[in-house]
């Protein structure tokens, strides 16, 4: 017995010795997790600072987490536990990064925060953790050299940059006129004046410049800067331009101003505007590094890494892109990326944004500017060219059409170019621009069109015509290249274009009708505007016009006939008024039968036509009702017409027709031609199908049965098209049997013309 | 244990066990433990009746019961995990918010601003991942060794539901973090749910208060994993281990327990315990 009790003792202590060591293993466990907390690598630095603080003979901070609190946007920062100059502690002297103060910026560091900026993790104390270079943390810190991404993400949509070329012409007056001996930007230049790195920080007012350049004393008490009143108005223009971009983000304001020049914009969204070619790249530079795919990268998995390999290789990258590549030098690179990055535009509650920033994003801020030439420049250069020439974009396999072609230019109205840059070309690459697509407004698309045209030439003024000298010769030739396609060898009107030899037309249509018609063409029909005409031209033209008259009539029988009907033969001063009702009833009992329903065309012209009326005097309808036109389908109606309408009845017809066109959509009418389809089906085989493909699909020349090209083209601009070609392309004028080409008949036109439309409702 | 019959008192002893003796005879002393210090028997099984922690204990424990590989301790190691869970999850319950725009931004304070914070929260997910594993090892345990005889049927029946509770502790903490893996984890298994024939739609609606992860759920999972569950299973555990001790205890296969007689018998003990 008593062995077996010592042999149950032994059992025990060898079963308590075990438990013993057991207890002792999980207390050292245990003691390793404080133990590590307190040898945190902060507390280290923090130790090192107060070393150094008390060395300076500063009073050192308590070792304890520091941290800047924004709980209004969410936000809790320790970095400044590490980073201790820049508002954990008072900043030492040549302290660096961890003890050194934060560079000058348009905020206060403590209640701005630091990853609002340069991203990261604000909540972690570990090196690695805090500058989120971790796995799965969303946001790294944006790499140093980009920075001012940041500045962007904020500010950027209310910063207005300006042409590189207008902004370094302000750059290269600012330093020729010796600005930076006194005033310091971006860390060159003297200090005797203020530094003006972020001079257009807190908004820019250009009077107030423009004052104190001129007269600084006057502006400034006590100011010692001289006066700069020699400077032309352009001088100061370009250099406030340049003062405009500064505000103390120049690698921001560089990039954006390179992706205006490269037309990122024609392809991708920023900000609601742009093509939708590419994606948009407000969501892009929202996207985490973790959405990014790396499959097609070297190197690190950084989003920089990614968008520069990009930037050099888009279709290794990112397979199946269409994006050009861009070999840009380091700088330029990083100032495009600093760019995109600023694009990220993060969740911060309204309030927290700058009142600018609002301002332009449900307001209709400063940025969204009308100047045609820069919005051609960022939007429209990258496919169409620089000069608007068209080019070949071989990423996307497709050639931009000429737009600043005259012929092209001539025959599109602005409400067909207008239509066109709305709604785009749809199976095209071409982008629709309109308000809810590429986000332009209605000016500045206007303003576009106002630029497309400014190449031009100015045409002649009515004075200088009637000053000029005619030359009969002139006259006659132009008449046979340009007019005689549609009107006729001799002026006596096809199907296309009215008969120009009548003695009618010439006794009512004045010299204004006349050179108004000629230099800016009619919209909606096949008559383009010649623009390009001189005062010599118009004047030798219209002197042949008038030679056709075949002068069956006399103008005083003509005189006397309007004088009979209208009571007086001023055609001039004539202006017509009645009742619209009235008008109706008339218009649709003599004029309909040929003018259609509502003056939309039939076998007579269009009347309703906006553009002719516009351009058209009472006089002109009048006396055209009263004569009709001898030897055409335009009956008189005055005293010798087999319907004789009073001369109050006229009138109101006029004022009917005038209230109609002002009535009708604005959508581009013109749907005009009458013509047999069929036919036309045939003389389009035989003709058009080697370049436009069968059934209008497109080979070597585009394609015609492209509903949206359909919708936005007049019967007018496809007549014109044949009967004039498009110089400098393939398509060759039609009705000028030059060269011993063969020649299509007004008819023949209308008919191909009529097969074109009919695709239209396939 | 129980064969040492002693009497042999030595006479003279030690002052600090008299004094102890003399604490636990005062009326303070007798408030508290009503026996004295346990070096007799009679002392020893009055400490194990009297107190409310052993008498979980049978009243007498065989000593082919006490084999460390007769149980493997799985049944006790899970309830020490689940002990060690409530502390951890207590003190983890000081610091943590259920909501949306707190509960991820608690969990990073934890990992650098709570002393030890990280080391608290770790060893509450490893205690978590323990328990799962013991649980399962210990129904393995007791299948193998036949332990859910009768009359352990239902005790074997409450040990499903515990291990099912114990699953959807599991399951209810994974979402608390409100990380990625959180979130996407509680869909798939919220449209798991849902394809439960006929009812799937609002088995899932119930478990999520809506129609997917979002603040509801959070708060959903949250007082279940830290309010339901703990009670249910803190009440299913008792159960468990009160039904253990009236069924005799640790369950031993009738052959090693007629062998057992057999060596008492030839010790010249009485054997009268039944089967």
């Amino acid at each position: 017995m008593p062995r077996q009790e010592t042999a149950l003792a032994t059992d025990l202590h060898k079963k308590l010795r075990i438990l013993a060591l057991l207890a002792l293993v999980f207390l050292v466990v245990l003691a390793v997790a404080p133990l590590k907390w307190n040898n945190s690598e902060w507390k280290d630095i923090q130790k090192e600072y107060n070393r150094r603080a008390i060395q300076a003979g500063l009073r050192p901070t308590s070792v304890a987490i520091k941290q800047i609190w924004r709980p209004e946007i969410d936000l809790t920062d320790r970095c400044i536990s590490c980073h201790l100059g820049m508002g954990g502690a008072k900043p030492l002297p040549a302290g660096g990064k961890l003890f050194g103060a934060h560079p000058e910026v348009g905020h206060d560091i403590a209640r701005m925060g630091c990853t609002v900026c340069h991203l990261g993790q604000g909540r972690a104390t570990r090196t690695e953790a805090a500058h989120g270079a971790v796995e799965h943390w969303e946001e790294p810190m944006l790499p140093a050299a980009q920075a001012q991404a940041s500045c962007g993400t904020c500010h950027g949509e209310s910063v207005d940059t300006p042409p590189t070329s207008i902004a370094d012409r302000g750059r290269y007056l600012f330093e020729l006129h010796g600005c930076n001996a006194c005033h310091k930007v971006d860390g060159r230049g003297g200090t005797v004046g203020p530094d003006l790195s972020g001079v257009a920080l807190k908004g820019f007012d250009r009077q107030w410049h423009i004052r104190h350049l001129r007269q600084p004393a006057a502006v400034v008490e006590g100011s010692r800067m001289m006066s700069f009143g020699h400077l032309t108005d352009g001088e100061i223009d370009a250099i406030l331009a340049y003062l405009d971009t500064l505000v103390g983000a120049p690698r921001l304001i560089e990039g954006k101003a390179l992706a205006i020049e490269l037309g990122c914009r024609g392809c991708h969204k920023i900000d609601g505007v742009g093509g939708d070619v590419g994606p948009d790249l407000n969501e892009a530079a929202g996207k985490s590094v973790l959405a990014y795919d790396f499959s097609h990268v070297e190197g690190e998995h950084s989003i920089d890494n990614w968008q520069r390999q990009h930037l050099r290789d888009p279709a290794r990258v990112a397979p199946g892109s269409k994006m050009p590549a861009y070999d840009l030098g380091e700088e330029q690179t990083v100032a495009l990326l600093t760019w995109l990055r600023s694009l990220r535009r993060p969740e911060l509650p309204l309030d927290q944004l700058p009142a600018r920033t609002l301002e332009v994003r449900f307001g209709s801020g400063p940025t969204r500017t009308t100047n045609g030439a820069a919005l051609f420049r960022e939007l429209c250069a990258v496919c169409h060219g620089e000069d608007g020439r068209g080019q070949t974009m071989a990423s996307l396999g497709v050639t931009a059409p000429d737009i600043r072609n005259p012929d092209v230019l001539a025959i599109y109205s602005d409400s067909s170019l207008r239509y066109v840059i709305e709604n785009g070309r749809p199976g095209r690459p071409m982008p629709a621009w309109g308000e809810r697509a590429g986000g332009l407004s209605a000016e500045q698309i206007d303003a576009l069109i106002a630029y497309l045209r400014q190449g031009t030439p100015e045409r002649p003024t009515l004075q200088s015509v009637r000053r000029a000298r005619a030359d009969r010769r002139l006259g006659s030739t132009l008449f046979r290249n340009d007019c005689a396609g549609c009107h006729g060898a001799r002026g006596e009107g096809t199907e296309i274009a009215p008969a120009l030899a009548s003695d009618e037309l010439h006794f009512v249509a004045d010299d204004r009708f006349l050179w108004e018609t000629i230099t800016s063409g009619r919209a909606g029909t096949a008559m383009p505007a010649h623009p390009h005409y001189d005062a010599e031209a118009v004047a030798s033209l219209m002197a042949h016009l008038r030679s056709l008259a075949p002068r069956h009539i006399t103008a005083r029988q003509m005189r006397g006939e309007v004088r009979r009907v209208l009571g007086t033969d001023d055609l001039a001063n004539y202006r017509a008024s009645g009742s619209v009702a009235y008008g109706k009833y008339v218009y649709q009992a003599t004029c309909a039968g040929c003018h259609g329903e509502r003056g939309e065309g039939m076998v007579g012209p269009a009347i309703a036509n906006p553009d002719f009326l516009r351009k058209t005097s009472d006089g002109f309808l009048a006396g055209t009702i009263v004569l009709g036109r001898s030897g055409r389908a335009m009956r008189a109606f005055g005293t010798r017409g087999l319907v004789q309408l009073e001369g109050r009845e006229i009138n109101d017809v006029i004022v009917y027709l005038r209230h109609l066109a002002g009535s009708r959509p604005k959508s581009p009418g013109g749907r005009t031609v009458q013509g047999q389809p069929s036919r036309g089906g045939e003389l389009y085989k035989q003709y058009c199908i080697g370049c436009h493909g069968s059934e209008g699909k497109g080979q070597t020349g585009p394609a015609l049965g492209n509903p949206a090209f359909l919708s936005a083209v007049t019967d007018g601009f496809l007549q014109a098209t044949l009967v004039r070609g498009r110089p400098g392309t393939a398509m060759r004028a039609w009705a000028r049997g030059r060269f011993g080409f063969e020649e299509l008949e007004p008819r023949d036109i209308n008919d191909i013309v009529a097969y074109i439309r009919s695709m239209e409702r396939k | 244990m129980g064969t040492h019959a002693g009497s042999d008192q030595t006479p003279a002893r030690p002052l600090w066990l008299r004094l102890v003796d003399q604490v636990l005879a005062s009326r303070v002393g007798r408030s508290i433990l009503r026996h004295g210090y346990p070096n007799t028997n009679r002392n020893r099984s009055l400490a194990v009746f009297s107190n409310f922690f052993l008498h979980i204990h049978p009243v007498k424990v065989r000593t082919e019961a006490m084999r460390f590989s007769r149980t493997f301790y799985l049944g006790g190691l899970s309830a020490l995990t689940f002990a060690l869970l409530i502390g951890t999850g207590v003190l983890l319950m000081f610091y943590y918010h259920p909501s949306v725009p707190r509960a991820y931004q608690d969990m990073k304070d934890l990992e650098f601003v709570v002393s030890a914070g990280l080391f608290l929260r770790n060893l509450h997910r490893w205690s978590a991942h323990a328990m799962v594993a013991l649980v399962f090892l210990h129904m393995i345990r007791v299948f193998y060794a036949g332990a859910y005889r009768p009359p352990r049927e239902f005790n074997w029946v409450i040990g499903v539901f515990l291990l099912i509770f114990t699953i959807l502790l599991s399951y209810t903490g994974y979402l608390l973090p409100w990380d990625q893996l959180a979130y996407w984890g509680v869909t798939v298994g919220t449209n798991m749910a849902r394809s439960v024939p006929l009812l799937g739609d609002e088995i899932s609606f119930l478990m999520l208060g809506g129609h997917q992860v979002d603040a509801n759920t959070l708060v959903r999972f949250y007082v279940l994993h830290c309010v339901v569950l703990p009670l249910v299973l803190v009440l299913g555990v008792m159960v468990h281990i009160w039904r253990v001790r009236k069924d005799g205890g640790i369950y031993i296969p009738p052959e090693e327990r007629r062998a057992a007689h057999r060596a008492c018998r030839v010790e010249g003990e009485s054997g009268r315990e039944e089967a």
